[in-house]
């Protein structure tokens, strides 16, 4: 045990003293310009939520989860080659001390480090969440992205680290980067497909044979190729950070609209099925259907349309069947989020069969995809330790 | 070979094959080794490039696998936990951590060689100033220049006082001043009572270090001894003569050996192994009784680099097989 904490002590002293440490501050210093860029940008389109998305966005699943993962993955594939080939393995493993002491060693002070890197980037980004964006849940996307992102890393590390006991360092590099990408592009394919699944679900079969999909076959092997590969709890532990984040957005919208008085005086009013019976769903695509209520004519000064006000609750229904809201088409930014619905007036209209799809889709937290994955990875994490401990056991020479 | 009773280091029949190409014979880097490191001795392990050193030594020492036979150091078996408590180690190629500095690194093997708290601090300050390093401890190792580094690597394998240290090529790219710093080091270690396994290039380092010999070549160990008594089995001398005649090369060669003869103009050189001054002093009578003239008889002044490069190449090269005519003129007249 002393010669493992020995290891990983060195460990976290050289890679504190490395230029690689430069790595996670450029990465937080460019975050946070590519944030006051958006805010800059985005000039008074974004409202304080969808500052708060971006950021969400930007820290877990870009910073923590795949910059950090494959970060990680760098350091790990270089921790082991490089000492083989510098020729340092040798002076350790000439010392009475297992190698396997040397890859836990290793892996103790890498891991130590770089979840005390993480843990910096979150706070950093609380408080630059309160700072910049007035945030209104400032430090639940830290957390998560501390939760997604330390499994995530170790699995990057050590699977960098069981890439690297067999080759050269570049080489070991090249390749769990590569495999990394990979299963991240996959990770993220699977995930679309899976909210396209999910979205057929409550898609009457008429719109579902509208929407072409040629992923029947392709769609499960990504999925099951990223289960297989754990990392894509990343990309999983991104979009999901992202949409919890936006429901909690969502919900807090519809509270401060439910607790807004009512102008009677104008046609709408919420708009939104969530509090609401159970909608129905006919159409698909934004496009009104043929025959529908005739589309909004700005120039009359038109900016929405009364929604069907449901008799038993006295709020509006949408998509109801034959009901003006799933016909409308707004002049401007038709099918947008549901967060611009202030844009239309007092009495704010959700927008359509958008706003009840993003609904459904918010039913679509995936506690079991989520705990499913972050299982697997910190199952797989021991796994790869275990095949890079393995792996320099069984090597035969260590030159 | 003989088998020595007060081995530290012994290996038997050490084989280790690399795997090439499939379409190509696999490659054999060592082939059936048997090897006795006296305890106590500076050893030496000589061959030319691509002889198998490197790989030996990591055999011997448990630091790779063999292909088959044995390797062990004090009766342990080269690798086990034992045998590595014994050894202290330094590579040929490394490049040490260079974030560390150099009490950093120290510290980090002697804890995991189980040296801790007081005795850790006493031991690093020891070796360091056993290798002149003590002034620069807490500077960064990547600041070292590579003499420095080297000797800091010695020191890593001086921190458990092993019974024997073994050195890749230390003194590789080393400046003389550093060379001379090493040897110093290795002389010290050794007059401490640790057995030294030495691989190098350097002859004359060996010479002045060692006091075994092996040479290896094409993985097989072609000669292995003392050093004084290879050397001084194959004492050599000079000659040179002019009047050469083909009688008196035949009387020469029917006691003692001769080669690299050489002819220019006027007159023949050529080296013979004797075993004792008679032999020189027969020479010289012999040549005169030709009635030619010895210009030069003299030690040649060989010494392991000959042994190594006659045992290497087993050099036979003669110069033009035309000796020059034989002397027409008293010397002291024509002179």
């Amino acid at each position: 045990m002393i010669a493992i904490l020995a290891i990983a002590r060195a460990t976290i002293l050289e890679l504190r003293r490395q230029r690689l440490m430069i790595v996670p501050i450029i990465g937080i210093v460019l975050s946070l310009l590519v944030l006051g860029a958006v805010l800059l940008l985005s000039d008074g389109d974004l409202g304080l939520q969808d500052r708060d998305a971006e950021l969400a966005a930007l820290v877990t699943g870009i910073g923590a989860a795949v910059a950090g993962t494959i970060y990680a993955a760098i350091v790990g594939s270089g921790l082991v080659a490089r000492e083989i080939t510098a020729g340092t393995m040798l002076m350790l493993a000439a010392r009475p001390i297992g190698r396997w002491q040397i890859i836990a060693g290793r892996v103790l002070g890498t891991s130590m480090f770089l979840l005390a890197v993480l843990l910096f980037v979150c706070i950093s980004y609380a408080l630059v969440a309160m700072l910049t964006a007035g945030s209104t849940a400032p430090f639940d996307e830290p957390f998560l992205a501390f939760a997604y992102g330390a499994p995530a890393i170790l699995l990057g590390l050590t699977f960098g680290i069981a890439c690297s006991v067999q080759g050269k360092a570049t080489a070991a590099t090249g390749t769990a980067i590569g495999i990394m990408l990979f299963a991240w592009s996959v990770g993220i394919y699977a995930d679309e497909w899976r909210d396209e699944q999910h979205e057929r679900s409550f898609l009457t079969e008429e719109v579902r044979d509208k929407l072409e999909s040629n992923d029947a076959i392709v769609g499960p092997i990504a999925l099951g190729v990223a289960r297989a590969l754990p990392f894509w709890v990343f990309t999983t532990g991104a979009s999901n950070t992202i949409d919890r984040h936006e429901r909690y957005q969502f919900d807090e919208e519809y509270q401060r609209q439910l607790d807004a008085p009512v102008d009677t005086t104008k046609p709408g009013g919420m708009g939104m099925a969530y509090a609401g019976p159970a909608p129905t769903y006919e159409t698909g695509t934004s496009d009104p259907p043929a025959g529908a209520s005739p589309e909004l004519d700005p120039a009359a000064g038109e900016d929405h349309v009364a929604p069907t006000i449901d008799p038993a609750t006295g709020l509006p229904l949408i998509g109801s069947t034959g009901g003006p809201i799933e016909a409308q088409k707004l002049p401007d930014k038709p099918g947008q989020e549901a967060f611009q619905c202030a844009e239309y007036g007092g009495a704010s209209c959700f927008l359509g069969y958008k706003d009840a799809w993003r609904v459904k889709q918010f039913e679509r937290v995936k506690p079991m995809d989520e705990g499913l994955g972050l299982l697997l990875a910190w199952l797989a994490i021991p796994l790869w330790m275990g095949i890079a401990m393995l792996l320099l056991h069984r090597r035969r020479d260590l030159t | 070979m003989t088998e020595s009773s007060d081995a530290l280091l012994r290996c038997r029949g050490l084989t280790r094959t690399y795997r090439t190409r499939w379409w190509r014979p696999n490659f054999t880097a060592v082939d059936s080794v048997d090897l006795d490191v006296p305890n106590g001795s500076a050893f030496a392990l000589v061959g030319p490039n691509g002889a198998g050193k490197t790989t030996l030594m990591l055999m011997a020492t448990g630091l790779m696998r063999p292909t088959s036979g044995t390797a062990t150091i004090e009766g342990h078996v080269a690798g086990s936990a034992q045998a590595r408590r014994n050894i202290g180690f330094v590579p040929e190629k490394f490049q040490l951590p260079a974030q560390l500095t150099g009490r950093d690194f120290l510290r980090l093997h002697s804890s995991i060689a189980g040296i801790l708290g007081a005795e850790q601090a006493s031991r690093i300050t020891e070796v360091a100033e056993h290798v002149d390093l003590a002034d620069r401890l807490d500077d960064r190792v990547g600041a070292y220049s590579k003499g420095m580094q080297q000797r800091m690597a010695i020191a890593q394998a001086l921190l458990t006082r092993p019974r024997v240290l073994v050195l890749d090529e230390p003194t590789s790219a080393l400046d003389p001043l550093q060379r001379k710093l090493l040897r110093d080091t290795l002389r010290r270690a050794h007059a401490d009572g640790c057995t030294i396994v030495l691989n190098s290039h350097n002859l004359a380092e060996v010479e002045d270090i060692c006091d075994h010999v092996a040479i290896l070549e094409d993985g097989k160990i072609v000669a292995s001894g003392a050093l004084r008594d290879m050397v001084e089995r194959t004492t050599r001398v000079r000659v040179r003569v002019r009047g050469w005649t083909p009688d008196l090369e035949k009387t020469l060669t029917e006691r003692v050996a001769i080669d690299a003869i050489h002819h220019d103009d006027a007159d023949t050189t050529f080296t013979a192994a004797i075993k004792d001054e008679d032999a020189a002093a027969w020479i010289a009578h012999q040549v005169v009784s030709a009635g030619a003239w010895l210009f030069e008889l003299a030690p040649s002044g060989e010494g392991l680099e000959d042994l190594f490069v006659r045992t290497i190449t087993g050099s036979n090269a003669t110069g033009s097989s035309t000796p020059p005519a034989a002397p027409t003129t008293d010397p002291e007249v024509g002179a």
